[in-house]
C-alpha cells in the first residue's frame, strides 16, 4: 500500500514532467510558431538558395546540358525545400512590423515552389526550363 | 620497377579513396558560405590522418596489433569498452549516412524511388564484401572514385580567383557568425579524420600481409595519397565557392554537389561526378562495415579477416553484415542521410582521442616498435594534431548547439 501511495505520488509527478514535455513539443512541432527578423531572414535566405539554384539547374536543362533523371529529382528536391519555406511562412504568425515582409516572403515561397514543381513535371523541355529560369532568377533576387 | 608500379597503385586508391559522404557535405556547404576561408582546417585534418595513418600502419606491421588491439590493451578493459561503444556508435552513423549517399547518388543517376535504391545499394554491398577479395575492393572503389577529380577540372573552369584561394590556406576569420565558422572548422577537421579510416587502415596493412619492408608503401600510401586526397576536398571547396557563394546558394542536398560538376563541364561532368560519388560513397561503407566488424573483432579477441572465409572467421563475417543491415535500418526510417552525415562527423570528432591517443603511445612504445618507433618528426607532428584534435573535440558539441548546426 505505502509502495503504491510512494509509486502514485512518483508516478504522478513523472506524468506532469512527461505530459508537460510533450505539450512543449507539440507546440514547437505543430502548432503556429511566432517568426523572429532572424527566422524571417533565415526562410528569406532559403527561399533565395532555392530559387537560384533552380534558375542554374534550369539553365542547364535549357542548355540541353544535363540528364533528364538528375534535372527531374533534383528540382523536386528544392520544390520541397521552397514549399518548406513556403509553409512555415504561411503558418507562422508575425509581428505587426514583421508582417507585410512576412505575406512577401511567403508568396515568394510559393512562387518558387509553383516554378520548380513545374521544371520537375517537365524535366527535358527546354522552353519551360528557359521560362521556368528567367522566373526563378527573378524570385532569387 | 614493380615495386614504383604498386606504390603508384596504392596511392592512387588512397585519392580516390579519401573522399567520403562528409567530406563532400562538409567541403561544399564550407565553400558555399565562407568562399575560400576554410581551406587552411582541410588542410591541418588532411596532416592529422596522414600522420596518424602513417603511424598506425607502421604499428600494425612491425607489432601485427591493428588499433583496436592497441586500444584496448592501453585503455584497458572498462575505458577500452567505453571506447569501443562510442567508435561503434559513430561507425553506423557514418554508414547509415554513406548508404543513403549511396542511393541519393543512384537516385540523381537513375531517378529511381529513394527506398528501392536504398535496398539495391545495401544488397550490392553486401555482394560487394562477399564476393571481392579484400585487395580488389580497395582498389576498384579506389580507382574509380577517381572520376572525381572532374571537380579539379571544374573548379579550375570556373576561373577562381586564385589570389583568395591562396589567402584561403591562412587562417582568418571574416564573418559575422564566429559560432557557424568554428562550427565548420570542426566539422572539416572531422570528416577528414573519421576514426573509421584509421581502423579500417591499421587492420588492412594486415590483411594485405604487410612486412617490414612495406613500410615505404605504408609511407607513400599515407602522406602521397592522402595530401592528393585533400585536392579533392579543395575542389569540391573551390567549385562550391566559385558556383554557390556570389548566388547565395545554400547546398543541401547530393543533387547541389553534383549541379558543381555540371554547370562548368555539362553532362559528361554530372555524369563523371556523380559517378565519383558514386564510387568513393561506396568505398566508404565498406571501409565503415569492416572498420565495425575489425573493432568487435580485436576487441574481443575474435578470428578477424576478410582473408579468411566466414567459417573461419564466423562473428567477423556476421558483425559486418549486422553493420550493414543496422545502417540501412537507420536510413530507412526517413531520416535526411545529409543531416545523419553531419551529426556523424560531429560526433566522430567527439570519439576521435579515444582512437589516436592509444596509437600514439604504441607507437611510443620501443618494447613494441624496436626501432620502428616513433622519431622526432613523427611525435612532433603526432602531438601538435594530437592537441588540435582534444581541442576540437571539447569544442565540438557546445560549438554544434550555439550555431544551430551550423545554420546560425
Amino acid at each position: 500500500m505505502r509502495s503504491f501511495a510512494g509509486c502514485s505520488g512518483f508516478c504522478a509527478s513523472v506524468s506532469s514532467i512527461v505530459f508537460a514535455a510533450l505539450v512543449l513539443f507539440a507546440v514547437a512541432c505543430g502548432g503556429s510558431s511566432a517568426l523572429t527578423a532572424k527566422s524571417l531572414q533565415q526562410q528569406r535566405d532559403a527561399i533565395t538558395s532555392a530559387a537560384a539554384e533552380g534558375a542554374l539547374l534550369a539553365e542547364q536543362v535549357a542548355d540541353d546540358e544535363t540528364t533528364e533523371p538528375f534535372a527531374r529529382i533534383h528540382s523536386g528536391e528544392l520544390a520541397d525545400q521552397a514549399k518548406a519555406a513556403a509553409q512555415t511562412l504561411t503558418k507562422a504568425r508575425a509581428p505587426a512590423a514583421l508582417e507585410a515582409k512576412r505575406r512577401e516572403a511567403a508568396a515568394d515561397a510559393r512562387s518558387t515552389f509553383v516554378a520548380l514543381e513545374e521544371l520537375h513535371r517537365a524535366p527535358d523541355d527546354q522552353a519551360v526550363a528557359r521560362r521556368v529560369e528567367a522566373e526563378l532568377e527573378q524570385l532569387a533576387k | 620497377m614493380k615495386k614504383v608500379f604498386e606504390i603508384a597503385l596504392g596511392i592512387l586508391a588512397a585519392i580516390g579513396g579519401f573522399v567520403d559522404i562528409g567530406d563532400i557535405v562538409f567541403n561544399t556547404a564550407a565553400g558555399a558560405l565562407f568562399q575560400y576561408q576554410l581551406l587552411w582546417a582541410v588542410v591541418i585534418g588532411v596532416g592529422a590522418i596522414v600522420t596518424y595513418s602513417e603511424m598506425c600502419g607502421r604499428v600494425a606491421v612491425v607489432s601485427q596489433r591493428a588499433a583496436f588491439d592497441a586500444v584496448r590493451e592501453r585503455l584497458g578493459f572498462g575505458v577500452g569498452l567505453l571506447a569501443l561503444v562510442a567508435g561503434q556508435l559513430v561507425n553506423l552513423l557514418t554508414l547509415a549516412a554513406e548508404i543513403g549517399g549511396i542511393a541519393l547518388a543512384l537516385q540523381l543517376v537513375a531517378g529511381l524511388p529513394f527506398r528501392v535504391l536504398l535496398v539495391i545499394a545495401v544488397l550490392a554491398l553486401g555482394l560487394a564484401i562477399w564476393a571481392m577479395p579484400f585487395e580488389w575492393i580497395e582498389r576498384v572503389f579506389g580507382y574509380i572514385g577517381l572520376a572525381l577529380l572532374v571537380f579539379a577540372v571544374g573548379a579550375i573552369k570556373l576561373h577562381p580567383d586564385w589570389g583568395g584561394v591562396a589567402s584561403g590556406f591562412v587562417p582568418h576569420a571574416d564573418t559575422g557568425d564566429l559560432a557557424v565558422y568554428l562550427f565548420f572548422v570542426v566539422g572539416l577537421l572531422g570528416a577528414a579524420t573519421v576514426p573509421y579510416e584509421v581502423y579500417f587502415y591499421s587492420s588492412g596493412a594486415i590483411e594485405e600481409r604487410w612486412t617490414p619492408k612495406d613500410l615505404g608503401i605504408n609511407k607513400a600510401n599515407a602522406i602521397i595519397g592522402y595530401s592528393l586526397g585533400g585536392l579533392l576536398s579543395f575542389a569540391l571547396m573551390i567549385t562550391a565557392a566559385e558556383l554557390f557563394y556570389p548566388r547565395e546558394i545554400s547546398p543541401e542536398t547530393l543533387g547541389s554537389v553534383a549541379l558543381g560538376a555540371n554547370v562548368p563541364l555539362g553532362e559528361l561532368g554530372l555524369l563523371l561526378g556523380l559517378i565519383g560519388i558514386l564510387f568513393a560513397v561506396s568505398g566508404a561503407a565498406i571501409d565503415t562495415a569492416f572498420a565495425g566488424a575489425y573493432n568487435l573483432a580485436q576487441f574481443f579477441g575474435w578470428e578477424w579477416g576478410k582473408y579468411r572465409t566466414a567459417v573461419e572467421a564466423p562473428r567477423f563475417t556476421l558483425a559486418w553484415m549486422v553493420m550493414l543491415v543496422l545502417g540501412f535500418v537507420i536510413v530507412v526510417t526517413g531520416v535526411d542521410p545529409i543531416q545523419v552525415t553531419e551529426y556523424s562527423v560531429i560526433f566522430s570528432v567527439v570519439a576521435l582521442p579515444a582512437t589516436y591517443v592509444p596509437i600514439l603511445l604504441v607507437a611510443n612504445d620501443r618494447a613494441y616498435m624496436g626501432n620502428y618507433a616513433n622519431g622526432r618528426i613523427a611525435n612532433v607532428f603526432g602531438i601538435f594534431y594530437l592537441a588540435v584534435i582534444l581541442v576540437v573535440a571539447v569544442a565540438a558539441i557546445p560549438l554544434m548547439i550555439i550555431s544551430n548546426m551550423g545554420q546560425g
